[in-house]
């Protein structure tokens, strides 16, 4: 029943011809006639058999880069400590996907060291500011907890060397005699920058000192004339920078005179002192209020709701009065960039009448989505005034963001993120290849195959606005000189030929060959899986329980698919290998990195395949082209490929009530570019709802 | 000059306890403080250390040649010979099949039905005990990996909720997390504990507030999220304690899969010796093992630990060997430390049971099953386990009896049943 309800929802938002309206921000994308049930008709069914129950679902966190980003934007600060979160589960092959993701101890040390490096890069570097226009440095108290450094006259270097000695008086003291221009010293290690109060405490006797000089790195910031008798100088240092630095005392008389006598008692530093105490009152109010009004609706991608301020404000007194002013700005934005509603992709939603278990996402929480989508990064100021402004209130408007968002730079890297990721491109720098076998898959070749399937990419996605089929079957690409070399060409620089016939295709690149071929050569099996999951969405099961699986032993005197002919011999294996098998048959044609080869151990290759699952049985197609046409001219590797990309843009697995959503996209896809698919899928319903699945 | 025994801070650093728990629980520092002198009368707590490596064995290598007292160690498990009477190799149990199967059974008893391995319930068992000592040590458990993969496919420890728990694969990361808070002044701590309550106070209150917004599937690690930060409220609560333990040098940065496996080894030396946990886990890579042929060149093998275990390497036979001689010389290295650290009424090996298990059984090559699992028990001869130089071979008895045979070994009596078949304890492992 469930499904079914799900599924007319689908295919009321998939009808997509929403109006533009005039409403209130709150104002719901969709109105709400649009469910009534009478307008939809029945739904095709979609696969659930990979969706497993217990896996977590709803609300995703963002993905490590995700996160990179969203510190970034928000706080132009790159985090060192991102690398402590464990590593995000790729067993979707995409690193956002909830339901591989887990929450565990590990993750919470590391949120909270993040949002704590975070906390401390931006006070010691004084630059809240950039979060917050009203803390500027000049109002603000130092970053560091104020501390009194004592230090005693003995610790001190003094000079000249002949001149000095104890102080009889006092055995914490040194003392200089005869020395008619001495000097002190101290190198003092500085934890934060900012003002520090100097106080050196010295007795002059025998003779007065005509000039007392302070000189801080170097250079003289304090000048004393006449000292003579106990005195204590004091003096304020503007510290730059953390570290140790050096304190020099330098006294003089003048004309020299050798009676002089000193005693040093000792210096105490003291800070980062707060110059302005009690002077910017409102001033710092003034930015508490601007971290927890501006600041954190930025980090929430939402208004705060006044509660929210209140508690965030809370945050704030109560480390302030512990810690102090700065102390409790450390603990603000703490809570703010450890905050669930900062590190999740938090949609609500509210609910839709009549349809339980569907939620209209608010027009932040669209944003929000859009932009993550998109650009793996928090909205930018157009988008996040639209959603402020009743700018995402119609298809139109949310294509048009959209649009706008692809064309940013920031959606090239995402784009190529989820080419790389659908692709497994991004396994490719951890593959490794039996150097007797493939003596030339050096480091080079390895980088010259992902510089190729990149480029391949981008080039058909940004500028020959491709489509899905032309991926699967281009007869042109861009090899770089190495991988030039395994299709038997040369080229001195990376640009754009026509490839042999036997290629066509992303499928046929060397990245994918190899990256889906074994250590020592190829896999029938495992290009054959590659293609099922990756293209056509068509997981295989796993060996039935209690199977030895063995693969046939290396024979020098057999093919690679002879040694594999038994699986379609043995009852047991023959079910799910003759889905399996025929696919890499096909691909028989190219070695484990991908050169095409007609012999194999001196035996003819025989490269006849099929795609069962899709209708081709095994022998009804030769060779890797007629494969990737195939594949090319197929609806259900243009239905797969809306699951990847929903499972990337929206990062879930695909649920029943998608059907009609990916529909859509799928039905794009066979008659434009993958570019404009993917804008037709922002404003699908899948897109713009949030789904709950009922407990199970 | 300096004498020389005044080593560096890094190299001498000391830790800090940052949570209450008993100082009885602690009775074995190196002596550094009066009090735990004092206490060094009482026995330690149990510990639980469980070390998982992919692939299973091949029987040739695994099997000893003899009875149960007196046989000889087959190639594999020769680098144990010195430590042979704190031994108890166990095999004939009866598992699930498959890695995948196997990884989500190896702590839980509750194998993955299908080639996805899915959580399939928790707590698994180092949880389970874990959960009942919370409290009792800074930290309830540590997790550990070297060159651990994170796939859903690659866990083995699962939390009460269910959710995997990936361990912390660099071991200068679980170091600092061990000892960050080496030499913190107590002033500053209490200051940063204070600051962090009303941090951690404010963002429960966001998750609470997100719970009453959404419903029960949607909040799966949300509701995670607020258990392990409710956890680390408790903590918080209590007054601080520190309490200082010596501890190995800084490892440095990582350096390939010996330097690796031997500081996460340290780590987890340092950890049960200064009582930081009693529960510690280890993972070496994931379901398959380690499969980047370039990790195992130090020790002399050239293969991927799976590739390898499928015959697919250029001797397979002695490349497996090689890799799991390898596996087995970290786990000696590990007993030989828990041997040396001295506590009341014997060694720390004593009172920690350490075992060694994989996701797959003994096979010949090729195999993916889990009809002969075995496992390699050492030390905790305080649990009532008789692991003191024996091979016992059961035929056909549940794996999950070894899940349950676990936890009453360290004080569960109350497990009577754990994962789908664990009924009872394997009484033949007892003394």
């Amino acid at each position: 029943m469930r499904e079914f309800y799900l599924g007319l929802l689908a295919a009321a938002l998939s009808a997509g011809a929403l109006p533009a309206c005039q409403g209130e921000a709150k104002a719901p994308p969709v109105p709400v006639e649009d469910y009534s049930e009478g307008q939809f008709g029945p739904t095709r069914p979609v696969s659930t058999s990979h969706v497993e129950t217990d896996r977590p679902s709803g609300i995703r966190r963002l993905s490590a880069r995700e996160l990179e980003r969203s510190f970034e934007v928000l706080t132009k600060t790159r985090v060192a400590s991102l690398g402590r979160l464990p590593p995000d589960s790729l067993s979707f092959s995409y690193d956002r996907v909830v339901d591989s993701q887990t929450m565990s101890q590990a993750h919470l040390d590391a949120f909270t060291d993040i949002a704590s490096d975070v906390a401390t890069t931006l006070l010691n570097e004084q630059r809240l500011a950039e979060l917050e226009a009203a803390c500027s440095p000049a109002i603000l108290p130092p970053p560091g907890v104020s501390r009194v450094a004592k230090i005693v006259g003995a610790a001190m270097a003094v000079g000249p060397e002949w001149a000095v000695g104890p102080d009889n008086d006092n055995p914490n003291d040194l003392r200089t005699q005869y020395a008619p221009d001495p000097q002190a010293s101290y190198s003092h290690a500085f934890d934060s920058p900012g003002s520090y109060r100097v106080r050196f405490n010295l007795t002059v006797s025998a003779a007065s000192v005509d000039k007392l000089n302070v000189l801080f790195g170097g250079q003289t910031v304090h000048t004393r004339q006449n000292v003579a008798g106990p005195q204590v100088v004091e003096l304020v240092l503007d510290v730059k920078q953390t570290g140790t630095q050096v304190i020099d005392f330098v006294l003089t008389t003048e004309p020299d005179d050798n009676a002089l006598v000193v005693s040093y008692h000792g210096v105490d530093i003291e800070g980062p002192v707060d110059p302005g105490e009690g002077a910017f009152a409102n001033e710092r109010a003034a930015c508490v209020e601007g971290l927890v009004g501006r600041f954190a609706s930025k980090a929430y991608r939402r208004p705060l709701s006044a509660d929210e301020q209140a508690r965030l404000r809370a945050v704030h007194a109560s480390a302030a009065e512990q810690g102090g002013y700065m102390v409790g700005i450390r603990a603000l934005l703490e809570a703010i960039l450890g905050s669930p509603h900062f590190l999740y992709l938090v949609e609500v939603g509210s609910p839709v009448d009549g349809l339980p278990g569907i939620f209209r996402l608010s027009p932040q929480e669209i944003a929000a989505r859009l932009s993550y989508s998109v650009c793996e990064e928090p909205p930018d100021e157009p988008l996040a005034v639209a959603a402020r402004t009743d700018g995402l209130n119609s298809i139109a408007q949310i294509e048009g963001q959209a649009a706008r968002l692809l064309a940013k730079p920031c959606a090239q890297t995402s784009v190529q993120r989820f080419f790389e990721q659908w692709l497994h491109l991004n396994r490719l720098p951890g593959l490794n290849k039996d150097p007797k076998v493939f003596p030339e898959y050096t480091e080079a070749t390895r980088q010259g195959m992902l510089a190729e399937s990149t480029r391949f990419v981008n080039e058909l996605f940004w500028n020959e606005s491709s489509t899905l089929q032309n991926l699967l079957s281009a007869n042109y690409s861009w090899p770089t000189p190495e991988t030039a070399a395994l299709y038997g060409m040369s080229v001195s620089a990376q640009e754009k030929v026509t490839l042999p016939s036997e290629r066509l295709g992303i499928l046929t690149q060397p990245a994918v060959l190899a990256l889906t071929g074994i250590f020592d050569g190829t896999s029938p099996v495992h290009r054959g899986v590659y293609v099922l999951e990756q293209f056509l969405c068509d997981k295989p099961p796993p060996p039935p329980t209690g199977l030895n699986v063995i693969p046939p032993p290396p024979d020098p005197n057999a093919t690679t698919r002879e040694r594999w002919a038994q699986h379609s011999n043995s009852p047991t294996c023959a079910p799910c290998h003759n889905a399996i098998d025929p696919i890499g048959f096909a691909l028989e044609g190219f070695d484990g990195i991908g050169r095409f080869r007609a012999t194999e151990n001196g035996l003819s290759v025989v490269t006849t395949g099929g795609i069962p699952s899709i209708g081709l049985a095994d022998g009804s197609i030769t060779g890797a082209a007629e494969l990737t046409q195939a594949l090319a001219n197929s609806e259900q590797v243009r239905a797969c490929f809306a699951k990847q990309w929903l499972r990337f843009s929206v990062g879930r697995l695909e649920l029943p009530a998608d059907a009609k959503s990916l529909d859509t996209v799928g039905a794009k896809l066979s008659n434009a570019s993958i570019k404009d698919a993917f804008l037709s899928s922002f404003t699908t319903g899948a897109f713009l709802h949030r789904i709950e699945e009922p407990s199970k | 000059m300096k004498p020389s025994s005044r080593l560096s801070p890094v190299a001498r650093r000391t830790l800090l306890r940052g949570a209450a728990g008993s100082l009885a629980a602690l009775p074995f520092f190196s002596g550094l403080l009066s009090t735990v002198a004092q206490s060094q009368e009482a026995p330690p707590p149990l510990r639980l250390f469980v070390m998982f490596t992919g692939n299973g064995q091949h029987p040739n290598h695994w099997i000893p040649t003899g009875n149960e007292t007196n046989f000889t160690l087959a190639p594999v498990l020769q680098p144990l010979e010195p430590h042979l009477s704190d031994l108890l190799m166990v095999h004939g149990m009866r598992g699930s099949d498959g890695h995948s199967g196997g990884m989500s059974e190896c702590l839980t008893g509750r194998p993955s039905p299908s080639g996805d391995a899915v959580p399939t319930g928790g707590p698994s068992i180092d949880q389970l005990l874990a959960e009942g000592w919370r409290g009792q040590s800074p930290l309830a458990s540590l997790e550990l990996g070297v060159r651990p993969a994170n796939d859903t496919v690659d866990h083995i420890t699962y939390s009460a909720s269910g959710l995997p728990i990936p361990p912390i694969g660099s071991p200068i990361g679980a170091f600092d997390k061990l000892f960050g808070l080496t030499n913190e002044d107590p002033t500053q701590a209490e200051q940063r504990r204070a600051r962090q309550r009303s941090v951690l106070d404010s963002i429960a209150s966001d998750l609470v507030g997100l719970q009453g917004q959404l419903g029960a599937p949607s909040r799966t690690l949300l509701d995670e999220h607020l258990t392990l930060l409710r956890q680390k409220e408790t903590e918080l609560q209590k007054p601080y304690q520190p309490l200082s333990c010596t501890i190995q040098p800084n490892p440095g940065p990582g350096a390939g899969i010996v330097k690796d496996w031997k500081d996460q080894n340290d780590n987890i030396l340092s950890a049960f010796r200064c009582g930081v946990t009693r529960v510690a886990t280890l993972r070496v890579g994931g379901w398959g093992g380690i499969e980047d042929g370039d990790w195992y060149d130090e020790v002399g093998v050239r293969a991927g630990h799976h590739n390898a275990d499928h015959g697919g390497s250029a001797d397979p036979y002695n490349d497996l060997l090689g890799i799991n001689r390898f596996h087995a010389q970290q786990m000696a290295y590990l007993v030989d430390g828990l041997a040396k650290i001295p506590v009341a009424g014997g060694r720390l090996l004593d009172y920690t049971l350490v075992v060694w298990m994989n996701e797959l059984g003994l096979g010949d090559f090729n195999h993916h099953s889990r009809k002969d699992v075995h496992v390699v028990l050492a030390g905790g001869n305080k649990t009532g386990l008789k692991t003191t130089g024996r091979y016992v071979q059961l035929a056909n008895e549940p794996y999950h009896n070894f899940l349950v045979t676990m936890a009453q070994a360290l004080g569960r009596g109350d497990v009577t049943s754990f994962g789908d078949e664990g009924t009872r304890a394997i009484s033949q492992l007892f003394a």
